[in-house]
């Protein structure tokens, strides 16, 4: 992350990693879930036999005596926000990849992926306050700056604030756009009136890393934890009930984060650290695919 | 039990022992770090815990140490005391056994046959013993006291030198026996010998108690006299006990058995006070165990111990035991933190 010319090689390697399953998502999938808004004007032309009769535009044709036909294109250039959330907790991994790195991973498919797709691409690094902004911009260089950004990204803060990320978008962004939230969602805040203004604006879509051992944790005498985005250490004693105990609580706070996204009507993409990243996201298109039918 | 520590002042390294212990709890050791301890928080009721499995092995390390240091300060108990004046004086007890000294001494006015049934149970005591048993009293009161005992019949015997070790010199002298030495009587030898045992004394006050119940028969080159101005000039105070009352029965035995016979024998008494008199000293007669006891009692008196101190002098240690249960504990903390208290990272 220090280094340029291993960052530069990180950045290569995850564009290549990536390239495969920007294929597979690109082969459809991602271009007809993100629609643009309708139709726009585009241009108006003299009609050729080829035109169909019914695109002309009887006002000019009225003022210049030459049928002219009105053009219209789709409104196809979308804005692709990555919102990604680089807080201290992210460092957890037991996997071959950390949360982070697997976010990461995550956030480079799909800029590259709305890169190939002439989608405007920008970027959002947060904390517990906005670590870095990049506009929406199209273009390799800009999809490969990203990935940079996302690699060497260190925040100066460790904690999570997903309300004050969304905040920052909503004051920023002035068009709709879709906004990739990527994140572990443990936030200490709450965020669910902020999630649900921006997701009536915006087409907010979650998606969420965990780590399995976030959720259960093998059996271990006595566990001292340190809570990396407060600092507070913990000593856990994972005797009699406790284990057990620690599965509920960890599901409980999946579930609630799941079902503040249904109530938030956020799509959520469930990506696990140790495992495939285009599944999930493949089956979400398909669900989306669904939907827009 | 423990009664003393001798380098106490080490007891201050417990400050820092504490202070480590401190700094040993509040140190944050490796730490699994997670993305957020709310559900183990959770699981455990939500509420910090008393970090048992960390204080357990801890608690045990300083336990260790102190009595690792505590040990140092090397505790005992002193087993024997001898409490020792600053100047303590030099008593060198003289006593006669000759023949005569197995004669009982009967209150005046008790009848023969009273006397012999008294003997027979034991009540009624021979001179020897009843002098026996005052010195062994007057010993046992002057424990500060080197004491010195000379036994004498024709010729003095030093029994044992002024000591302070009064166990020994009392195992010696209930070792003394009427004849064991001879007959007669001299009481020049005893108190010439005596005087020159004190002589090179560094203590203050040196004195002879003479016991005697006879006559000095024995013609030496010294008479009695002589060597009572010889201790004088020397610094010897001499006191002479006159033993002998003028009811006195002897015990004998012949063909027809133990009977008792009267003894009248008069001890010299103008000598004895005389010597006493010349060397300073003090004469008193002891006609029974009454009398004997009532002497002792003004030679004690008389001679009264200054200031006393108390030295110990044998010690039990007690470092050993305190080291194993340091050691003990040690073993338990190192125990119980790879075992029942075994916390990872």
């Amino acid at each position: 992350m220090k280094d340029t010319g291993e960052l530069l090689a990180k950045v290569r390697k995850i564009e290549i990693k990536t390239k495969r399953m920007v294929d597979e998502l690109t082969g459809g999938a991602y271009h007809s879930v993100f629609k643009g808004r309708g139709i726009e004007f585009s241009e108006v032309r003299e009609y050729t036999f080829d035109d169909d009769v019914r695109d002309i535009d009887w006002n000019v044709t009225a003022r210049t005596n030459v049928p002219h036909i009105k053009k219209y294109s789709e409104e196809r250039e979308l804005t692709v926000i990555l919102a990604v959330d680089i807080s201290a907790s992210g460092l957890f991994g037991s996997a071959e990849l950390s949360k982070r790195e697997k976010m990461t991973e995550g956030a480079a498919l799909l800029a590259l992926s709305a890169i190939r797709n002439n989608d405007k691409v920008g970027l959002l690094l947060f904390t517990e306050e906005t670590e870095l902004y990049l506009p929406p911009r199209s273009g390799r260089t800009h999809g490969l700056r990203l990935i940079r950004e996302l690699l060497g990204a260190e925040g100066r803060k460790k904690g999570t604030n997903i309300a004050s990320a969304l905040e920052t978008l909503a004051k920023v962004l002035k068009k709709r756009a879709v906004i990739f939230l990527i994140s572990d969602f443990i936030d200490g805040n709450d965020y669910e009136k902020t999630l649900k203004i921006v997701a009536r604006k915006h087409d907010l879509v979650a998606m969420r890393v965990l780590d399995e051992k976030e959720l259960s944790l093998p059996v271990l005498p006595g566990l001292e934890l340190l809570d990396a985005e407060s600092g507070k250490s913990f000593s856990f004693s994972a005797t009699g009930k406790n284990p057990e105990k620690f599965r509920i609580a960890a599901e409980k706070e999946e579930r609630e984060v799941s079902e503040l996204c249904r109530r938030s009507k956020v799509d959520l993409i469930d990506v696990r650290c140790g495992e495939d990243l285009v599944r999930p996201l493949m089956s979400f298109f398909r669900s989306r695919k669904k939907l827009a039918r | 039990m423990i009664n003393t520590l001798q380098h106490p002042y080490l007891l201050f390294l417990l400050l820092p022992l504490l202070l480590l212990f401190f700094a040993a709890w509040k140190r944050r050791g490796g730490a699994v770090q997670v993305s957020s301890v709310r559900p183990f928080r959770e699981a455990e009721g939500g509420k910090e815990k008393f970090n048992v499995r960390k204080f357990l092995p801890l608690f045990f390390y300083t336990l260790c140490g102190a009595f690792l240091i505590f040990g140092m300060t090397q505790p005992r108990e002193g087993l024997e005391e001898i409490r020792r004046r600053t100047e303590g004086i030099d008593i060198i007890i003289a006593i006669d056994l000759s023949g005569s000294m197995a004669v009982y001494d009967a209150p005046s006015g008790t009848s023969e046959s009273a006397v012999a049934s008294s003997i027979s149970s034991g009540r009624l005591k021979n001179r020897l013993e009843t002098a026996k048993e005052e010195i062994r009293s007057f010993i046992e009161a002057r424990p500060n006291d080197r004491i010195g005992l000379i036994a004498f019949a024709p010729q003095p015997y030093a029994v044992c030198p002024p000591t302070l070790d009064h166990a020994f010199l009392l195992t010696h002298l209930d070792e003394l026996k009427v004849g064991m030495i001879g007959d007669r009587t001299g009481l020049a030898g005893p108190v010439a010998s005596a005087a020159q045992r004190l002589k090179d004394s560094d203590s203050k006050r040196r004195i002879v108690v003479l016991f005697t119940d006879g006559v000095n028969n024995v013609q030496a080159k010294v008479t009695p006299l002589q060597a009572a101005k010889l201790a004088d000039s020397v610094g010897v105070t001499v006191y002479t006990v006159g033993i002998g009352g003028d009811n006195s029965y002897a015990v004998q035995q012949d063909l027809f058995g133990t009977r008792l016979a009267r003894v009248q024998q008069p001890f010299d008494e103008d000598l004895l006070k005389e010597m006493a008199d010349s060397a300073g000293g003090k004469y008193y007669h002891a006609a029974d165990a009454k009398g004997m006891k009532n002497a002792m009692k003004e030679i004690d008196k008389l001679e009264k111990t200054s200031v006393e101190q108390t030295v110990i002098v044998n010690w039990k240690e007690f470092y050993p035991v305190i080291t194993l249960l340091a050691v003990v504990f040690l073993l338990a903390g190192f125990f119980l933190e790879h075992t029942f208290c075994l916390r990872l990272p």
